[in-house]
């Protein structure tokens, strides 16, 4: 049998709560029919899937790169600044003056919760994957624990 | 102006249609068992898979109804697609390395396979096929709708038939579909994909670029929409063009609720190197964001036309991307385009019938302890009847492509995205969370939609939502508090016993 690996460190209870606290706030601010309810759906609307892919990438007791923190902090204050810069601008006609032919609001919505986040988050990924995603000697270790395993219960099924 | 008085558009179209059944005829040779039909014999590489889940998420729904949607709420209606700059990265770091990694260790198929085994529980398996079979009829009822419109606006056949014009143009759509699904699975499925999804990136970018010359460039747009009384100065506007909550509820639901599309997750288990994981995020990140180009462009091109009197008002919103292609691009491109819409409909369909006909003969069977022995004949058999469930759903339905859609990913999300994108990552959730969280999502979100749409019965109570709140969103967000809720406070911290292999997936 293989040796059986030590057991890993378990996911941030922080991130697990901020997932926690952020599904309940959604909830209180689809049924409460109240402004400040819109405060709290953006919050947890963009703190969520921010703690979601860093629980992922700090999963297996892998702790968070500092590449990865920077960038994930990036793409959260991005999408903060962006949402209160929206909901600022709800207030103003026409969304603003023209930036480009486009009112100001719609060029922040694309510029900051599309296409810098994504080129962050993207270029955060591909460039540690061997840190947070799937070394060689993880995906060789994991084969031939599963041969093993295979070999053993072939045995088993001779017997 | 329809194709008929354009032959080149509809030789085009009919040219795609005639390629897509000769791809389902090479795919059935290739087709020798159970695991070629459901994962393509797990042998794909990153570039085909990548692109094939950008055409199978980034379907009808986006490139029909994301113009139509914009058309009816303005700018906010991007706010589906704006949290496609997370999604890739989160689906890869959250589920993608482990669900491919299940899928090295044990015989995976499906998402209630994966569940299966995560859980170790029938119970569990069952509810997430019941989940993707409820999901599945609306998905696949919201790419028929747009197979329908399409057929419709392509062939005339509204001035024609009359009434009668899309079922019939659906049914036909629907039997090109079933032909080349039910010969050929998942590998006429996955390399139809590809190929559809490249001619949707080439459409995407020629559309974009004359959808801004037939509107005079972003300014001339702006100018022309905010300045009409039909679409006022806040149609540009992306928190006050629609209620705040509908904007911030879209971004949350496509954000997050990613993690339990089906469609997507499926595609993890046919990579055929789990290293090339790697380079997911920037081939599906990059391929969808490309094609939210005709969404922006079409979506705002149109508007500004109408506004100028240039276009009559729309009767039907989601006419506004094939109006537009048949109207204002040149025979060639348009014939193209309409091919690579043709293309998105049928690849996200494509799929879609081949998950549900897993859920059916596959994981319902062996959720009740009694598998069945031709697993890939009844497939086959199962693809129609979800494809028949799903045609009279759409065409009951009777509203905007965007919505049904909305409704069938917010039914995948609600019930999957709690379960597997974080009983993955997080050890302690136990089967009966998983389980309650599944029902709870796929229920709440099927009685809220219900309660929201029904006029039969005015009797019946009104949803105590927020102003704009969709549905999806309160259901996505219970299920999800429903299984933390659980986890934390359920069994004092005590884990279930899973398979070693499993465990060491988990672990890694």
């Amino acid at each position: 049998m293989p040796e059986a690996s030590p057991p890993s460190r378990g996911p941030s209870k922080f991130l697990l709560a901020i997932l926690t606290l952020g599904s309940l706030a959604v909830v209180v601010a689809c049924l409460w029919d109240h402004p400040l309810g819109r405060w709290l759906f953006a919050a947890a609307a963009v703190t969520m899937p921010v703690a979601w892919m860093a629980l992922g990438a700090g999963s297996g007791g892998r702790g968070i790169s500092k590449r990865v923190a920077w960038s994930l902090g990036m793409v959260l204050g991005l999408y903060a600044a962006t949402f209160a810069g929206l909901l600022w601008l709800a207030g103003v006609e026409g969304g603003g003056p023209r930036v480009g032919g486009l009112p100001v609001a719609t060029v922040w919505m694309l510029l900051g919760l599309w296409i810098v986040p994504l080129a962050i988050s993207t270029w955060a990924f591909v460039t540690t994957f061997d840190r947070h995603g799937l070394s060689p000697e993880e995906l060789a270790a994991l084969r031939s624990s599963a041969a093993e395993d295979e070999k053993v219960s072939s045995q088993e099924a001779a017997r | 102006m329809n194709a008929l008085a354009s032959p080149t558009v509809a030789a085009l179209a009919l040219a795609y249609l005639v390629l897509t059944l000769a791809i389902g005829t090479w795919a059935a040779k290739r087709t020798r068992n159970a695991k070629d039909f459901f994962i393509a014999g797990q042998g794909i590489g990153v570039v085909v898979m990548g692109v094939a889940t950008m055409s199978a998420s980034f379907s009808g729904f986006i490139f029909l109804g994301g113009p139509g949607l914009m058309y009816r709420m303005g700018i906010a209606s991007l706010f589906i697609s704006m949290s496609l700059s997370f999604t890739a990265a989160l689906l890869c770091w959250a589920v993608g390395r482990r669900l491919r990694l299940l899928a090295e260790v044990r015989e995976i198929y499906t998402v209630p396979d994966a569940v299966y085994h995560r859980y170790r529980s029938r119970r569990v398996q069952g509810l997430a096929a019941v989940a993707v079979v409820v999901g599945t009829v609306g998905y696949l009822g919201a790419q028929l709708l747009a197979l329908g419109r399409l057929v419709e606006a392509v062939f005339g056949t509204r001035e024609m038939l009359g009434e009668w014009s899309l079922p019939i143009a659906m049914a036909v759509g629907s039997v090109v579909l079933l032909a080349y699904a039910v010969a050929g699975g998942m590998v006429a499925g996955v390399y139809t994909d590809f190929v559809q999804g490249v001619l949707m990136l080439g459409a995407a970018v020629a559309v974009f670029g004359y959808a801004l010359r037939s509107g005079g460039g972003f300014s001339a747009m702006t100018e022309s929409i905010t300045g009409s009384d039909l679409f006022g100065p806040d149609f540009l506007n992306p928190l006050a063009s629609a209620p705040v909550l509908t904007a911030l509820g879209f971004f949350f639901v496509f954000g997050i609720g990613t993690l339990g599309q089906p469609h997507m997750l499926h595609k993890f288990y046919m990579l055929k190197d789990p290293r090339q994981l790697r380079w997911l995020p920037l081939i599906l990140g990059g391929s969808q964001s490309v094609c939210v180009l005709l969404w922006l462009g079409v979506g705002l091109a149109v508007p500004a036309l109408v506004a100028r009197g240039e276009l009559a008002p729309l009767a039907t919103p989601d006419d506004a991307a094939p109006l537009f292609l048949l109207d204002y691009t040149p025979e060639i491109l348009a014939g193209v385009v309409v091919a690579g819409i043709l293309a998105a409909v049928m690849s996200t369909a494509d799929s879609f019938v081949n998950i549900a006909s897993a859920a059916l003969v596959r994981d319902l069977p062996r959720a009740f302890g009694r598998p069945l022995k031709r697993e890939l004949f009844w497939g086959r058999w199962a693809t129609g009847i979800v494809a028949l469930a799903a045609g009279v759903l759409a065409y009951a339905y009777d509203d905007l492509i965007a919505l049904l859609g909305t409704f069938a990913f917010g039914t995948f999300a609600a019930a999957l995205a709690p379960a597997l994108g974080l009983g993955l990552l997080w050890r302690r959730v136990t089967a009966r969370a998983a389980g309650v969280s599944i029902a709870v999502g796929t229920i709440l979100n099927l009685t809220l939609e219900l309660l929201a749409r029904q006029s039969f019965f005015p009797s019946w109570p009104k949803l105590p939502l927020a102003a704009g709140v969709p549905p999806t969103a309160v259901s996505l967000a219970a299920s999800l508090a429903i299984l933390c809720l659980m986890t934390w406070w359920g069994r004092d911290g005590a884990e279930e016993e899973l398979d070693p292999a499993v465990e060491r997936v988990l672990e890694s």
